[in-house]
């Protein structure tokens, strides 16, 4: 037991009234809590007795009872039916999470779908889960407390994409509830929901644990016009948790320093901020399978070309991807007499309207452009290996995954020249242009674009520079990142 | 981006069409021309899509296709009236929200600098219509609320600023807003100034409203394509320079910020004051809501209570988020019969009585971009408890305040029973709030110009 553990008393003195034992039980503990005077402790008190991660609000409203009327109005305040979860107190059990590294899942366990940000967090947990001591966790409903995993969640996080596997160490079948104390809580999601962020925060502030954040980028407020203010204002809760964690792992160069200018700006609060480090993600071909290749030319048949060269585009549909200017690119090629096809693979949400309608009208006009929104891995992979070359000419992104993915898969690409998509093709393999907000880069877009389909001499040298690229894989990127949770291994 | 742009000013007596195809085939190259082609011959101001749609018409089939495009065409066009809309080389000043929003700091800076501006150069203030699709003049009421003379000319509506000045004076919540002012900016059409106050709503979101952080991104993107960033305190610039330092990843130049602290000066006659009992008077003042911090003064009064010293407590604020924890337990103390009221329409010139009289204002904030009611106590000669961070450091700094780690509920404790019951400190402190340096409005609103307008526009 470590010092200033509370006291609590020896329950086979309990008398009659389990109810009054229990008040007094929780009397005794509040006012060990309040002598040892640790904001951890209060922490915990609240934790443990309501089964969820506290609030800042709680903590410090019982803080301030105890300061004016000690242990007896302590224990009142946790006894208030009113201040009870809406679903009363919890009877799951609870484990403390002391040395393991706490993983927050809450989302990718939940959900099969995959962002980058749920390969992220699922890349990296199924090279850790064999050989080190970490525990992923979900939330309860409510985003009130975490907890471990449920076998169909387990499977979820640390079993994916390779389902032949026995998942190491699978939990029981029922979940308990989990409460991180003095250990390191890792957050690789970007959680909208405030009562989660909430408690995190609070955690980060008054458990004693160190939250480690893994950081994207910070466009939902430095570009709000690029994603719709609902998502603006979520993550500026999100970024509230992020004012008392410890360290933020950014996931590019260029995100470490949008981080970087964000804890500054705390310092107008008189907070130290979290330390910002980088850790590049990975850049691997895709694992799966591409299936049979494109059909070759007939040289029976003078008259089959083979297929269009392709002209690939991959990211979701939205303002900041900027496809209206690869689409203009195309449509003065197509113009010029060029003979390809162009093939967009991305999600699509509101958003997405004028991209789409653009399209319509090429197709109308019998341009061989085509929108893919449910492509998986295999499509993903096969569109890479036949593409002549990518297109990725976002204005802002934290990492530029579609760069990185062709330039490993083979297939040049023509991208921005700043931020982190400069990044990313720094080892050879694209061409670079300048791209801002409005239509300034059109020009630089299709004569790059241009080049890469009628210059085979600088085609064939780009795909040469792909393949000498120095190769950074997710057992790098894992093997990093668990280095960066520990204090001083920046 | 943000390149006033070459392009001539329209001829006013030449044809609507001739004016427009003129405008258009200069557009090919520069945005400039095509936004004011759209600004001038729509029935709304131009978003940068329209701009973009339109230089891609061009550039595939020229001026003709660009004005038969359904955002030009003859049929919705209105008439162009250039001599009569055009702001050409105008400093415009959009106060939109300032006589209807409630409590903010540039409400009060809106109200104190814009006559004084206005009395010493050449300005045009505008307001949008209900819809933020239209610019207009304000009304003969709005301005004389704003302390303005009446209009020279009939207000007008559907005004087009071109290479002129557009001055930010208050946040631009309104997406709609936002957005078309961002359209002027990256095209040339106007060169863009603000008034820097603060990031809360994304640096310190936990501690005001929920939503707050909406409409506030919308604002953050009038913030990056301006030319330049009047932060209203040192806290405020290094904000804001952290937020420049954001734009990284977006190859964007960080708005270089300028510093030019907002002024503290006593405003009105005194009037009556409000009393809720004997002994000295602890007053704080400012919106409930957890940034405010009132929650920790309560804690600290009740504690002094105990102790047994007689003083009363006024808190002077509208309601924010979290209002009610602040009522709870304000009520709470009020009906064990401690001398506290909480008050939320306090007449100006009795504001100025009450923070004349009080012994001490209690401002522990979490965040400020620069503390309305600590400069205004210390105006007053006052003494001021305030936070040992940020904005209220640096006011604390000219002399008259104690500091506290606002996250301290001792310290704050320690700190009201020291100038409640230390009459030598008290004196101190009172001495050196008189001895401040007087800054005036005057002094701000010179300042201010100067680094919005640095050269004739």
């Amino acid at each position: 037991m470590p010092p200033g553990t509370p006291a609590v008393p020896d329950p086979r003195s309990a008398d009659d009234d389990p109810v009054a034992e229990a008040a007094r039980l929780l009397e005794a503990a509040t006012d060990a809590v309040q002598r040892t005077g640790g904001n951890d402790r209060l922490w915990l008190l609240l934790a443990v007795t309501f089964g969820e991660l506290p609030l800042a609000e709680d903590v410090l409203r019982l803080r301030r009872r105890l300061e004016l009327d000690g242990g007896v109005a302590g224990s009142r305040f946790l006894l208030d039916p009113a201040r009870w979860p809406a679903a009363g107190l919890s009877a799951a059990p609870a484990e403390l999470a002391r040395t393991q590294v706490v993983v927050d899942t809450g989302h990718t366990a939940r959900w099969s779908v995959t962002t980058g940000i749920q390969r992220v967090v699922r890349e990296v947990l199924r090279r850790w889960v064999p050989d080190r001591d970490v525990l992923p966790v979900g939330w309860t409903e409510g985003q009130a407390c975490t907890r471990t995993l449920t076998a169909e969640e387990w499977a979820r996080v640390a079993r994916w994409g390779d389902a032949r596997d026995e998942a190491p160490g699978a939990p029981e079948p029922t979940t308990r509830l989990v409460l991180p104390w003095h250990t390191t809580v890792l957050l690789a999601e970007v959680p909208g929901e405030q009562e989660r962020v909430e408690r995190l925060a609070c955690l980060a502030r008054f458990s004693g644990s160190r939250l480690v954040v893994v950081g994207y980028d910070v466009i939902p407020v430095t570009n709000a016009d690029a994603v719709g203010p609902g998502l603006a204002m979520s993550f500026s809760h999100y970024l509230a948790a992020l004012k008392h964690a410890d360290r933020v792992v950014a996931i590019s160069r260029t995100s470490a320093a949008e981080f970087t200018g964000y804890s500054r700006a705390l310092s107008a609060q008189g907070l130290r901020g979290p330390e910002i480090v980088s850790c590049v993600l990975p850049a691997e071909a895709l694992r799966v399978s591409a299936g049979p290749g494109p059909h070759d030319a007939d040289p029976q048949d003078p008259d089959d070309p083979g297929p269009l060269p392709l002209v690939l585009c991959v990211g979701s549909i939205e303002p900041r991807k900027n496809h209206l200017s690869v689409l203009h690119a195309a449509e003065v090629l197509w113009r010029e007499g060029l003979v390809f096809r162009v093939l967009l693979l991305g999600k699509t949400s509101a958003l997405s309207r004028p991209v789409q309608d653009r399209l319509a009208e090429l197709r109308r006009a019998g341009r061989p452009v085509e929108l893919r929104t449910d492509a998986d891995d295999a499509e993903l992979a096969r569109a890479y290996r036949d593409a002549r070359l990518s297109v990725f000419v976002s204005t802002h992104e934290g990492f530029g995954l579609p760069v990185a993915e062709s330039l490993a898969s083979g297939t040049p690409v023509v991208t921005s020249a700043h931020g982190s998509t400069a990044e990313a093709a720094a080892g050879g393999g694209a061409l670079l242009v300048p791209v801002r907000t409005g239509t300034g880069a059109d020009g630089a877009i299709t004569d790059a674009v241009r080049r890469l389909l009628t210059d085979d001499e600088l085609h064939a040298e780009l795909v040469g520079q792909c393949a000498v690229r120095p190769a950074r894989t997710w057992d790098d990127y894992a093997r990093e990142l668990w280095h960066h949770l520990h204090p001083g291994d920046a | 981006m943000d390149v006033p742009t070459a392009a001539p000013a329209p001829d006013p007596d030449a044809p609507d069409e001739t004016v427009l195809l003129e405008l258009l085939r200069r557009g090919g190259a520069d945005p400039g021309p095509v936004w004011l082609a759209l600004a001038l011959a729509g029935a709304a101001l131009p978003a940068q899509d329209d701009v973009d749609r339109i230089q891609r018409v061009l550039r595939l089939d020229g001026p003709e296709a660009a004005l038969a495009d359904r955002l030009l065409t003859a049929a919705d066009r209105r008439p162009l009236d250039v001599a009569d809309r055009l702001l050409t080389g105008v400093v415009v000043v959009d106060v939109h929200d300032t006589a209807a929003a409630d409590g903010e700091t540039s409400r009060r800076v809106v109200r104190e600098v814009l006559p004084r501006w206005a009395a010493r150069h050449d300005l045009r203030p505008v307001a949008w219509t209900a819809d933020f699709t239209q610019l207009r003049d304000l009304t003969g009421d709005e301005r004389a609320d704003l302390g303005l003379p009446p209009p020279a000319r009939p207000p007008r509506t559907g005004l087009v600023p071109w290479q002129a000045r557009w001055l930010v004076p208050e946040p631009v919540h309104q997406q709609d807003r936002a957005r078309r002012v961002v359209a002027m900016a990256t095209t040339g059409a106007v060169r863009v100034g603000a008034i820097a106050y603060d990031l809360i709503p994304v640096t310190a979101a936990e501690t005001v409203h929920p939503r707050a952080g909406a409409g506030f991104a919308s604002h953050l993107g009038v913030l990056k394509v301006s030319r330049a960033l009047v932060a209203v305190s040192a806290a405020a610039a290094v904000e804001h320079e952290g937020f420049g330092q954001m734009l990284a990843g977006q190859d964007l130049p960080a708005p270089p910020v300028l510093e030019v602290p907002l002024p503290a000066q006593v405003r009105g006659v005194p009037g009556a004051l409000h009393r809720t009992g004997p002994g000295p008077l602890v007053l704080c003042v400012g919106r409930h809501e957890p940034r405010t911090n009132h929650l920790a003064v309560l804690h600290a009064a009740e504690c002094l209570w105990r102790e047994g010293l007689e003083f009363q407590v006024v808190l002077v604020g509208t309601d924010g988020w979290h209002a009610e924890a602040v009522r709870e337990l304000a009520t709470g103390l009020a009906t064990a019969g401690r001398p506290l009221a909480v008050l939320s329409d306090v007449p100006e010139s009795q504001l100025w009585a009450t923070y004349a009289a009080a012994r001490v204002l209690v401002h522990p904030a979490l965040h400020e971009g620069f503390a309305l009611p600590v400069a205004d106590a210390l105006a007053c000669g006052t003494p001021v408890i305030t936070s040992d961070v940020g904005s209220m450091r640096e006011l604390a700094a000219g002399g008259g305040a104690v500091t506290v780690d606002p996250h301290d509920d001792r310290a704050l404790t320690d700190a009201l029973r020291a100038v409640l019951t230390d009459d030598a400190l008290h004196e101190r402190l009172v001495a050196e709030a008189a001895a401040r340096p007087v800054r005036t409005w005057d002094d701000y609103a010179r300042e201010s110009w100067q680094a919005l307008v640095p050269d004739p526009a």
